[in-house]
């Protein structure tokens, strides 16, 4: 497929103020969606979104503006749901449960069919290690370029292809274990 | 870019197309991490040196989630006014909170030094219809409270008044939680109005009827705020002290420290 050209916004140009606010207006939903399908349960998705940008803002100054921003707030998106997801597994070990994936507050009239899509596409990808569904869904959903996401995720470019490549693979056979009912 | 050999399944690549388009943001959670961010000060990209002001907010959000986690709904420290400022009508015509630095800020003093980022729902209707309603978490509690209330039997950092009665200290139950959470509050939303008389007053009625309360940490962290809102410095420095002393590892500890330095 031919990604589609990553979205840079210029949220703040070098040297002029950034306001909290306004990096999340520009970039809010973006990076609830890049939990959200890193597998973040729906209930935690207000908190770690919340968490992304306080890294984030912390962060900023390791942030060069000439670069796209999303695949950077990407990586740090992916950093926190991982924290978060080794958390919750320790939690299942002691017996604990792992929350539902995918949200559940929308009408299940007409949306049904997009959200039960949206779900198995989530859940397929849950199966995969988050390294590899982070470099899947950077490329296969936000059209990001694989050198780019070496970049942005601090991997040497062939480990970004070869993550890219074993993660379609993977991901082929989850959606299709999960279409026919599958765990 | 270079390509990739294989395609992908049709029905895979439908599914990864659907995903293409974003899900909204609830409403209600947008406003809410909006709210959260917009206390936070102005930074500038590739120029400044934020790291300790991440870390610092870092430190306070994760107060924040510890605080929401134990169910209180109440922060000590900046984690409280993260959780106010959420919570404080979005209508204000002047909000009360402009940085988290800015609320240490004595009543008296020049201005901030950071810019007020404001909310960009600020011209919505109010969350709340008064800023004197108790903080209402929005969902229960996930992770443990990592032991930060094992220091909550201490003593009060700051003794009672001579004068006042001290009551029979029970063990912290459900309702006296309440009972305590609903004082504070109440010295919390003064602290928002910039009221520190009134803050005080609240936390020296919280200090008599609770001498061994579960939220000391909480109810010793506004003190200072409402102390260095006041002038008071060098109260609020002592204050600080003990609370250093008697819960060295309150989260809220960084960016009080931080606070009062500012303040000449």
């Amino acid at each position: 497929m031919a990604p589609r050209a990553t979205t840079s916004r210029n949220v703040a140009p070098p040297g002029k103020a950034l306001t909290p606010d306004a990096l999340y207006r520009a970039e809010g939903e973006y990076v609830w969606n890049s939990l959200r399908r890193l597998g973040v349960a729906a209930a935690d998705l207000e908190d770690l979104t919340h968490e992304v940008f306080i890294v984030a803002l912390g962060r900023l100054s390791s942030y060069d503006p000439a670069r796209p921003l999303r695949p950077w707030l990407f990586g740090i998106a992916a950093r926190v749901a991982g924290h978060h997801q080794r958390w919750w597994r320790r939690r299942r070990e002691v017996g604990g449960e792992l929350p539902e994936l995918e949200d559940g507050g929308r009408p299940a009239d007409e949306e049904l069919a997009d959200r039960q899509a949206r779900a198995l596409l989530v859940r397929a990808l849950g199966q995969l290690k988050l390294e590899r569904r982070s470099v899947l869904i950077l490329h296969e959903i936000d059209g990001v370029a694989v050198p780019q996401i070496a970049e942005a995720l601090g991997i040497p470019l062939n480990t970004a292809y070869s993550r890219l490549r074993l993660g379609r693979a993977e991901l082929a056979v989850a959606v299709r274990r999960l279409a026919r009912g599958e765990r | 870019m270079t390509p990739l050999p294989g395609e992908l399944p049709g029905e895979l690549q439908a599914l990864l197309d659907r995903e293409r388009s974003p899900l909204p943001i609830p409403d209600d959670a947008s406003e809410r991490i909006a709210g959260q961010l917009a206390v936070l000060p102005v930074v500038l990209p590739g120029l400044s040196s934020p790291a300790s002001l991440g870390r610092r907010f870092a430190l306070l959000f994760r107060h924040r989630l510890t605080v929401g986690l134990v169910g209180l709904g109440l922060g000590g420290g900046l984690g409280a006014r993260l959780e106010a400022a959420r919570l404080r009508p979005a209508a204000a015509p002047a909000p009360a909170v402009a940085s988290a630095r800015e609320l240490l800020r004595p009543v008296e003093s020049p201005p901030p030094l950071f810019v007020e980022a404001r909310s960009p729902v600020a011209a919505r209707p109010a969350i709340l219809p008064s800023p004197r309603q108790p903080a209402v978490r929005r969902r229960a509690p996930k992770r443990p409270p990592e032991g930060r209330l094992e220091a909550a039997a201490l003593a009060p950092a700051a003794p009672p008044p001579a004068a006042a009665p001290a009551r029979p200290a029970a063990p912290p139950g459900a309702d006296s939680v309440a009972a305590e959470r609903e004082i504070l509050e109440i010295a919390r939303t003064a602290l928002l109005r910039r009221d520190p008389v009134d803050a005080l007053e609240a936390l020296d009625r919280h200090a008599r009827s609770f001498p061994a309360g579960a939220l000391i940490e909480e109810r010793e962290s506004l003190r200072i705020q409402a102390l260095a809102v006041a002038g008071r410095r060098d109260e609020a420095l002592q204050a600080l002290g003990r609370l250093e002393t008697e819960f060295p590892g309150s989260l809220s500890l960084p960016g009080l420290r931080a606070g009062l330095a500012e303040i000449p």
